[in-house]
């Protein structure tokens, strides 16, 4: 006996609009169960085209998340119109469990709680620097998605920008006991990550290595991990250059 | 009884001189201080550091200051670093040198985890006092450095 296919029964027009109702459902929840950010700019994540650079005016609603090396970035003043939150040895892992001071105020509080008190349209993040010296990249990378999954949650109508890390020079990588390996998977595993969590790729790694995955030494302070000022003034030209228009 | 005088009047010119060159040393700007004292050791590249960041990391108000210098390593791979403030008369000095105590042993106890090899020199700082001066010094060589900082303050 023939079976009756389960859609046999409706008619075309029917089933035309089921369609674009699914479609129309699937744009406004691309991934259910998963969590994205929902905002894109006019550009859709993860890699952001490169264009002139953009004034200081571009970074007045947005935040600068990171470590140390975010901190020199705030130390040298390449982004003075941006609020940041740094604190040395800051890791993914850490991001909601290192505690800070705000002026004024005698309470400690966390990373998120000071985020939220600057205005915060645009998130750029440079973290696992601390993390990679020490551990795999695939450990990382889920510290990074479980502080992702958090951020998207706190700052739902946010832009995220995830700065992925300079590698390290062979010197410090041969004291670490690791190989460039481990940056070169970290650097895939976040771009990936990026794609699926629709957040933006600013790729510092690529900006700064060599052929054999070591950070170039003209980029590196004496400790072999930490960039030089100048080096940090090519990075701050490079996130001027890689941003996107929001809506 | 001329022997005497000779005495008295060498005294009162040396006494003088000195007073005189104390009061000099009391004018010296935050600025000199930590020049010399940033010559006596050997500081990693150390990059002068804004109101700013002074006011956001210290919590203190650069409005009680009424001279300062802030250098510090701007890698922050080493917690090195020279702050010389002269505190407002007006403004509570007890106060900014808690801050500045305070920030010391943030930084202890962070870079007991982050560089704990870097740890010691944070274990040697401490605010330190001249009148209305104030100074934290997180040196590679603090017996070096303090010398320098006794010598610009004319202690």
């Amino acid at each position: 006996m023939h079976q009756r296919h389960f859609l046999s029964g409706l008619q075309p027009r029917a089933c035309a609009a089921g369609l674009i109702f699914l479609l129309l459902f699937s744009m406004v929840f691309p991934a259910l169960g998963e969590t994205q950010a929902a905002s894109s700019g006019l550009v859709p994540p993860p890699d952001p085209v490169e264009h002139e650079p953009v004034g200081d005016d571009y970074f007045e609603d947005a935040v600068f998340l990171g470590d140390s090396m975010m901190e020199n970035i705030e130390m040298l003043d390449l982004f003075p119109t941006a609020n940041f939150v740094t604190l040395i040895g800051m890791s993914p892992i850490s991001a909601d469990k290192k505690l800070f001071h705000l002026p004024g105020d005698d309470r400690f509080v966390t990373a998120y709680d000071v985020i939220s008190q600057y205005p915060h349209q645009k998130i750029f993040i440079l973290l696992g620097g601390n993390a990679l010296d020490h551990k795999p990249s695939d450990g990382t990378l889920q510290d990074y998605r479980k502080m992702m999954e958090r951020m998207i949650q706190e700052y739902p109508d946010s832009y995220f920008f995830v700065l992925c890390p300079p590698s390290m020079t062979r010197t410090k990588m041969a004291q670490a006991s690791i190989s460039p390996k481990r940056y070169q998977n970290f650097r895939e595993g976040l771009k990936q990550l990026a794609e699926e969590m629709h957040l933006y790729f600013i790729d510092l790694y690529a900006l700064f290595v060599g052929e054999d995955g070591f950070l170039l030494t003209e980029h590196a302070a004496f400790d072999g991990f930490h960039l030089k000022a100048e080096s940090s003034k090519i990075l701050e030209d490079y996130i001027r250059r890689h941003t996107v228009e929001v809506e | 009884m001329k022997k005497c005088i000779v005495l008295l009047l060498a005294l009162f010119l040396l006494t003088g001189c000195a007073a005189q060159e104390k009061t000099a040393a009391l004018t010296a700007s935050c600025q000199e201080i930590a020049e010399k004292v940033m010559a006596a050791a050997g500081f990693q590249e150390l990059t002068a550091i804004n109101e700013k960041y002074l006011e956001k990391h210290f919590l203190i108000r650069a409005d009680d200051l009424e001279d300062w210098a802030l250098y510090r390593d701007a890698t922050r791979a080493t917690p090195e670093m020279v702050l010389i403030a002269k505190v407002k008369s007006d403004a509570d000095q007890a106060a900014v040198k808690k801050a500045l105590n305070a920030y010391n042993s943030e930084q202890l106890t962070l870079y007991r985890d982050y560089q704990p090899d870097q740890a010691a020199k944070l274990e040697r700082a401490k605010a330190l006092q001249n009148g209305a001066y104030l100074a934290l010094i997180v040196s590679p060589d603090a017996d070096k450095t303090t010398a320098a900082l006794g010598q610009g303050w004319r202690e």
